[in-house]
């Protein structure tokens, strides 16, 4: 993890505004030795400069895009939900699976989600271990077991 | 006055007595000198008397003095169907087979007009053979005849049969009028004082759209006079208050093609009575005598209705809005409570994790406070979403096959919380109900993980379910023989956030219940509970009936 290498392969973008679930989420990820590189932003504007090389990102490599996105879905500035919208209607960044991991069980938030094209829909367990050991199982599905395609 | 005065007097009226005399005589003289002047021969006389009698279109018979018949017209002999020769010189109450024979006839000729020569209209109804019941009219005259001293009877007979006949009918006629108007008068009296009981204001009005009649509320509720009203033309009513574009469409265009119209709705704003919402019904009525036709207009005043309506509906609005935040606010309220609450368990976990060995058993407990606490709110933030999303869940009402719910239902709880535990459930075979499949399932779910909640410390777990019919209710209920609760407080029962036991005893919310109540309520149901403490529970709900034909 490290944001001042720009051009470093990336393969977690996890995008949450919330410090604490960001750590929780970090910590299941390496306990687990899921992945190394992980990158955090923290809103949803942070996430698009990111995905499309612009703002703090402009001189990324645009090559090396996540493997998986982790996204919350309540988040100031540009929310989750924008964030599915802009990624899955542009050719060069459909592909990229993102999956939402968010407090949200509201049937309006699944539903739009999938309409929007997202990946996969996990609600964030209150409990520790059920939070660290689903965190653990999201990662370990879509870096090692799911098979994407060279973006 | 003297004796030669007297005398004198006498004489006086002796000359002017005698004087009357001369000049009555010489009238006489006069009127018998005219009457020589016409006096004919006797045949000619005779020929023109015949023709005469041979015109006249009434029968006529005459007859002699010793009443046999002398003569008859063409008319006589047409209208009774009889023939000269058998009447000529026949005695009269022979002719015909006795068809004269009438006493009537008798009394006139042989008692009346011997003793008056003239006798009129003199009526006689008789059942003749020849020619059926009839009614005449005898007109007689006795004739004395200079040349050979005889009396001659002249009867002039006019069939009046069909006049009496049309005279009777016209009769019959005029008492069935009677009879008609009568009725007429009482079913407008009637209807007058339908028209003045009905409380709401009606008016009526000719094809000019005059008015003609006025209940006596319509005076009242537009504070009008009788006679500033009667006979005026609508729209000029009042000042021409009544000259409302609308009512000109309803009585111009629409009433001229419908002749009934229903709830046709005004809104004006009338100077004596202020802005009046209004419902008109209007008839059109063809009268029974005449051609005219007649409007009916009943006025109801919905002002006060309508006023009451927009205010349900505004309050309506603002309540589905307030329940609309509501909803909106438990949500995000639930959502972001949850993040900070995740952190705690989150962070006293990896307290635990990574720094165990610094922390004596009592900091290593005071983290499992912790913990624990974590996850109790944890519960109750998921019990409150899952109550305000009850809430606000549209409702998809279908027949539910309830027997399959419960067991399916019992099993689950068995499976995934009370395996270790021995608990011996009956199912009675339970009627079908009509009901959401989610909120019935939930509704189970709550009450008989309760049911297998409170009969933890039984050694016996009992748990019956079973439903049935009362009246037009479908009861269903769940019975235990757990741990039961004080009727004192049985209201307190199904309010969110109400125990009655403390959480070392039976954990829990509190808020289950408020479910089961909140989704009983949605389908129209009540929901009660009998029970004594350490004797067991019984909850009873309703539900709208399945399974039956619509």
């Amino acid at each position: 993890m490290n944001n001042n290498d720009q051009n470093d392969q990336v393969d977690i973008l996890l995008v949450e505004d919330n410090p604490s679930d960001a750590e929780l989420t970090l910590r299941a990820l390496k306990k687990n030795n899921i992945a190394s590189k992980i990158l955090v932003v923290t809103d949803g504007a942070g996430a698009l400069d990111f995905i499309f090389h612009t703002g703090a990102y402009a001189g990324r490599n645009s090559n090396n895009q996540p493997k998986i996105i982790l996204l919350d879905l309540k988040m100031p500035k540009v929310n989750g939900i924008e964030v599915i919208r802009k990624l899955k209607s542009d050719k060069n960044t459909k592909s990229i699976p993102i999956v939402v991991l968010t407090s949200s069980e509201e049937e309006k938030d699944v539903t739009e989600s999938y309409a929007l094209g997202v990946n996969s829909y996990i609600v964030k367990p209150v409990e520790f271990d059920k939070f660290t050991k689903v965190v653990a199982d999201v990662g370990l599905y879509w870096l090692l077991i799911n098979k994407s395609p060279v973006v | 006055m003297t004796q030669k005065d007297k005398t004198k007097e006498e004489f006086i009226e002796e000359v002017r007595l005698l004087q009357k005399r001369i000049a009555e005589l010489e009238i006489v003289d006069t009127e018998s000198k005219s009457v020589e002047q016409i006096v004919w021969g006797e045949g000619e006389a005779r020929a023109y008397a015949e023709s005469i009698i041979e015109t006249v279109r009434e029968p006529l018979i005459v007859l002699g003095d010793d009443l046999k018949v002398v003569s008859a017209n063409k008319s006589f002999y047409q209208t009774f169907k009889v023939n000269p020769k058998e009447t000529k010189g026949q005695f009269i109450y022979d002719l015909g087979n006795r068809q004269w024979d009438i006493p009537k006839l008798r009394k006139l000729l042989d008692e009346i007009l011997p003793k008056s020569s003239v006798f009129e209209n003199y009526e006689i109804e008789h059942n003749f053979e020849t020619i059926g019941q009839k009614t005449m009219l005898l007109n007689a005259r006795r004739i004395y005849r200079e040349t050979n001293k005889t009396q001659m009877i002249l009867l002039a007979i006019e069939d009046i049969t069909e006049r009496k006949e049309i005279e009777a009918g016209l009769e019959k006629t005029r008492k069935e009028l009677v009879v008609i108007k009568q009725s007429a008068d009482e079913a407008r009296e009637f209807a007058e004082s339908v028209i003045n009981t009905v409380r709401e204001p009606l008016i009526s009005l000719d094809q000019d759209l005059r008015v003609v009649t006025v209940s006596r509320s319509f005076y009242e509720f537009f504070k009008v006079k009788p006679e500033e009203t009667v006979g005026q033309l609508i729209y000029d009513l009042g000042n021409k208050q009544w000259d409302i574009p609308k009512l000109r469409e309803l009585l111009e265009t629409i009433l001229p093609q419908k002749t009934t119209f229903d709830n046709y709705e005004v809104e004006h704003n009338f100077p004596t009575i202020g802005k009046k919402i209004m419902l008109l019904n209007a008839r059109q009525i063809q009268r029974v005598w005449g051609k005219e036709r007649i409007i009916l207009l009943a006025i109801e005043d919905i002002t006060e209705r309508k006023r009451a309506e927009e205010k349900i509906e505004k309050l309506n609005a603002e309540l589905s809005t307030a329940v609309k935040e509501l909803g909106a606010f438990s949500y995000s309220v639930s959502h972001d409570l949850k993040a900070p609450l995740r952190a705690m368990a989150g962070f006293s976990n990896i307290l635990s994790e990574d720094y165990a060995p610094k922390l004596d058993d009592n900091g290593r407990r005071l983290i499992g406070v912790i913990n624990d606490n974590a996850r109790t709110m944890g519960q109750l933030i998921d019990d409150l979403l899952e109550l305000s999303h009850l809430g606000r869940q549209a409702m998809d009402v279908v027949d539910i096959d309830m027997t399959a719910l419960v067991q399916s239902v019992c099993h689950e709880l068995k499976e995934e919380l009370f395996r270790d535990r021995a608990i011996e459930v009956s199912v009675k075979p339970l009627p079908p109900a009509r009901a959401d499949l989610t909120l019935a399932k939930q509704i189970f779910t709550n009450l008989i993980s309760n049911a297998m909640k409170f009969t933890s410390r039984k050694d016996k777990a009992l748990i019956e379910i079973g439903g049935y019919d009362k009246g037009q209710d479908r009861i269903y209920y769940i019975k235990d023989n757990g741990a039961g609760f004080d009727m004192k407080y049985v209201d307190k029962l199904f309010g969110v956030f109400q125990r009655l036991h403390a959480q070392d005893e039976f954990s829990g919310t509190g808020i289950g219940l408020a479910i089961v109540s909140n989704a009983v309520r949605r389908h129209g149901g009540t929901v009660w509970a009998e029970g004594e403490v350490d004797k067991g529970a019984t909850f009873y709900f309703t539900l709208p009936k399945g399974g039956q034909d619509e």
